[in-house]
């Protein structure tokens, strides 16, 4: 069920708060074999629902989030519970405050019933979490549910959650969304406070919702983001007077025939509805990944090179921190002079179009063992392949929406991107929605 | 032993292009600036 459709059916009385909550835990105990959750709260939960269920009764509704169950990817401070970051360097680390989100979620009426499975550290893609559990794709159990932010697209996936909380500092965000088959959208960097989100690389980290509805993903930016404009804008009956640009390079180079064949019908549709397609050069998006990678592995470094043993981290992320120590301060400095080109070079683009459209990941979900990608003529490492078309984005900070555009023979789902200027994100979530309309 | 910095040597020697090539455009970075004085006050 929607946001929209759970409220309905509150406010109707034809379910309470506490029911609705009971009924998804029994979900969730019953068909939640994905690894999806680290910690469950089922009694605060309930306690929750018991106030929300009072609050209605008096006639105090806090929005459309009231009473609506959601859970937090357990990189966000939660007061009281333990908050791993999918480590076991924070196995018992119980903070004394929330995450501002957290916060802001509640303020608004949403339900939290608990913390959701990561990649260690939010630190890969895969979240095939050695501490904690592989996090399996609902899509497919035999793939990964993709990450870092895994635990939260599967539970929205599953149909189990109707939206969750997730962060994004190279694709986390919009890589599970692809293979998850949701939305996910990596709002304007610094739109959604950071405060109490246990950090990874602080100039690249996103905190945005990851939901089975664009609808849903701009009801929960209404609550946590604090610009007080609504981001449900009213639904778009085309796409008049859109200027939507269609990268010549890069994006398309290297993806599989199935993917680039249903961005581009998506794309042909949103022209058939009116949106002018405009060719556009970009700036050097190959330059850009690398600049990201270096500033990431940098600023990672500068949390975690302190630690010494190598037993409490997974294989892949204590290798990462190893590389991250070897970043020079020289590299750090020139990557960030760069950004300021990057920076500039996308202020331009804005000038001739409204929004980008992109595949998402080159792929669907790889199965769980698969460490390379077969590109035809190419083969690809498997976290290579899954940032390559996302992570630039985080280090000029732009919105990034991920949207369903279609599926392989097999059924597996992959997801358009929708990029727009820093702070046009309600804009970016009404053209998706738009597109949503178009399937 | 795994040499763990060998798969960071591509991306190193890439980056060390991409600054070599685009540095001389750019500003230094402004990693600190002090408040400016607040001239109504003074």
């Amino acid at each position: 069920m929607t946001i929209r459709q759970i409220g309905a059916l509150l406010r109707a009385r034809k379910l309470s708060c506490v029911e609705l909550i009971d009924q998804t835990l029994a979900d969730i105990h019953q068909r939640d074999r994905f690894n999806s959750f680290i910690t469950l709260t089922a009694d605060l939960a309930r306690s929750e629902a018991r106030e929300r269920d009072r609050e209605l009764t008096a006639g105090v509704d806090r929005g459309p989030l009231h009473g609506v169950p959601i859970a937090h990817k357990d990189l966000f401070y939660t007061r009281g519970i333990r908050t791993t970051a999918g480590s076991l360097l924070f196995r018992d680390f119980i903070p004394d405050s929330d995450a501002a989100v957290v916060e802001r979620l509640r303020s608004a009426g949403a339900i939290s019933l608990g913390k959701t499975n990561l990649h260690e550290l939010a630190y890969g893609i895969t979240s095939k979490n050695p501490h904690y559990g592989f996090v399996l794709n609902p899509r497919d159990p035999a793939r990964v549910a993709g990450g870092s932010s895994g635990g939260s697209a599967a539970l929205v996936a599953a149909g189990l959650l109707p939206m969750c909380t997730g962060t994004d500092t190279g694709g986390s965000i919009r890589i599970p969304a692809s293979f998850c088959g949701i939305v996910g959208l990596k709002p304007t960097y610094g739109l959604v406070s950071r405060l109490g989100v246990l950090p990874l690389s602080f100039s690249l980290d996103h905190v945005g919702p990851l939901a089975a509805t664009v609808e849903d993903c701009a009801l929960a930016m209404n609550a946590m983001a604090d610009t007080g404009a609504p981001f449900d804008l009213p639904t778009l009956p085309n796409f008049d007077g859109l200027r939507l640009g269609v990268p010549k390079d890069f994006f398309f180079d290297r993806i599989q025939p199935e993917v680039a064949t249903a961005v581009q019908r998506t794309i042909s549709s949103m022209e058939g509805r009116g949106a002018r397609l405009i060719e556009v050069d970009l700036p050097n998006m190959a330059d850009l990944y690398t600049t990201a990678r270096i500033v990431q592995l940098a600023e990672t470094a500068s949390l975690y090179a302190r630690y010494t043993d190598g037993a409490l981290f997974g294989p892949d992320v204590w290798r990462l921190i190893q590389q991250a120590k070897s970043i020079a301060a020289h590299e750090y400095v020139n990557a960030q002079r760069i950004r300021t080109l990057f920076r500039r070079g996308f202020d331009r683009l804005w000038t001739r179009i409204d929004a980008l459209a992109t595949p998402a990941t080159p792929m669907p979900a790889p199965l769980l063992e698969q460490e390379s990608i077969d590109f035809g003529k190419t083969q690809e490492e498997t976290r290579a392949a899954a940032t390559r078309l996302v992570r630039g984005i985080n280090l000029i900070g732009e919105p990034a929406l991920s949207l369903p555009c279609g599926a392989t023979a097999d059924g597996l789902p992959f997801g358009l991107q929708l990029i727009a200027p820093p702070f046009a994100d309600a804009r970016l979530l009404q053209i998706g929605r738009a597109v949503e309309a178009l399937a | 032993m795994e040499n763990v910095n060998e798969p960071l040597k591509d991306l190193r020697e890439d980056f060390a292009r991409i600054a070599e090539r685009l540095t001389p455009d750019v500003e230094p970075a402004v990693v600190y600036s002090p408040e400016a004085p607040d001239s109504e006050a003074e």
